[in-house]
């Protein structure tokens, strides 16, 4: 009796990570343009802003007589700290816009699956972009924050070496695993910061938010993530880590056609999961704002 | 059977038989090709924009753009909002009478 009680629950959860990716996944076909144009304006953003920014510094350089340009830049150069922040900091402005960009597809699925439109076009992605272009890029960089501290640590560890320079060991494998279980906690825990800010509007709200979906839903939000990270997140890892230590063409072209899946149907799947999460779980919700004032009036 | 939630409703409204408009600048409205075909679909029912999608076939975004004439225009009105199964939100719109005349008289 308890066995059957416990396969139905299984099995109640597995149908209902079933019911994410099949609502996702009909979501991103009705509106794969708007999805695919968000991540292409995204990506062409971070390419221009980087090109931008550096012709601007290297402009600035070569009117500072006191300073050539190859100097600044160079490796042995007396400024190479002072171009080192100027560089990190036109990345960090370049991939700010790129995620804010990026992190549009969470209002894309609102449109979809909250609004009552149950549709959603390329040009509202700029809508989002104006109205949380602060916001999205800092719940990005804290949910990153697992990866760029061990990504930190390697670095340290090993001297600014390359990568493919440190060794296999199981040392290294066992790092790399445990970065990946303590992101994916991280993950399971923020990751409906997203979906939750873009309905609220607030961001101390998004955070408990998603800790109370997880919390009341434990078991069904770890299925559906685990399982969308064993589709795009798992394979790209271990891929990436091989083409980086094995310098090998067939492992890179691997890579690369991986990463565009990840990128074009792994981005959107995420912010509708994470939507659809969202709207279906049962959990003690905050009242939008509008909702709050209309009700107080 | 649906297991549709209503989380807002105006059913209840009645719906004349008949709308007379002699206001010339609704007529070019009413005329418009694709908004008199949505405007037909939404006589006898109120329909979604993915079931106007269809039913006649055009982009959800120019049904959009059309309804949102149609609506500023009061020809067209949201007549409910539900959710579905998984809690998707879904619209419905409903033309503001059964059938429309137009009458115009010069002078």
């Amino acid at each position: 009796m308890q066995t059957n009680t416990k396969s139905n629950q299984k099995s109640s959860t597995f149908s209902e990570t079933k019911m994410d990716f099949k609502i996702a996944w009909q979501s991103l076909k009705g509106n794969y343009k708007a999805f695919i144009g968000t991540v292409i304006f995204a990506g062409l953003a971070l390419f221009i802003t980087l090109i931008t920014l550096t012709s601007i510094l290297i402009l600035i350089v070569a009117l500072i007589p006191t300073i050539s340009v190859d100097e600044f830049f160079g490796k042995f150069s007396n400024n190479f700290g002072l171009s080192r922040i100027f560089r990190i900091l036109i990345g960090l402005i370049a991939i700010s816009i790129f995620y804010a960009f990026l992190n549009s597809q969470h209002g894309l699925a609102y449109d979809i699956m909250s609004s009552g439109e149950m549709f959603t076009e390329f040009k509202n992605s700029f809508a989002y972009f104006k109205k949380y272009w602060w916001q999205y890029p800092l719940l990005t960089f804290f949910l990153m924050i697992i990866n760029t501290l061990f990504s930190l640590g390697y670095r340290f560890e090993n001297s600014g070496s390359h990568i493919h320079n440190y060794p296999i060991n199981i040392i290294q494998i066992s790092l790399n695993i445990g970065e990946l279980i303590l992101f994916f906690i991280w993950f399971l825990l923020f990751i409906h910061t997203f979906p939750s800010l873009t309905s609220q509007g607030s961001f101390k709200r998004s955070y408990t938010e998603s800790l109370r979906i997880i919390k009341s839903n434990p078991k069904r939000v770890i299925s559906t993530w685990g399982t969308f990270f064993m589709i795009f997140v798992i394979p790209l890892i271990t891929l990436g880590f091989f083409a980086e230590h094995f310098i090998n063409l067939y492992l890179a072209i691997a890579f690369g056609i991986d990463f565009i899946f990840v990128i074009f149907i792994g981005f959107p799947m995420l912010s509708l999961l994470a939507r659809g999460i969202y709207n279906n779980v049962e959990f003690q919700r905050f009242k939008p704002d509008l909702e709050e004032k209309i009700e107080g009036n | 059977m649906s297991k549709n939630t209503k989380i807002n409703s105006t059913e209840k409204q009645e719906i004349p038989d008949e709308l007379i408009i002699t206001d010339s600048s609704l007529v070019l409205i009413v005329l418009h090709d694709k908004k008199k075909l949505i405007l037909e679909q939404l006589l006898e029912k109120d329909m979604t924009i993915q079931d106007l999608r269809q039913s006649i076939g055009l982009n959800p975004g120019t049904i959009k753009r059309h309804l949102d004439d149609l609506k500023k225009n009061n020809l067209v009105f949201e007549s409910r909002i539900e959710k579905n199964d998984y809690n998707i939100t879904m619209k419905y719109y409903r033309a503001v009478a059964r059938s429309f005349k137009i009458r115009i008289q010069i002078p």
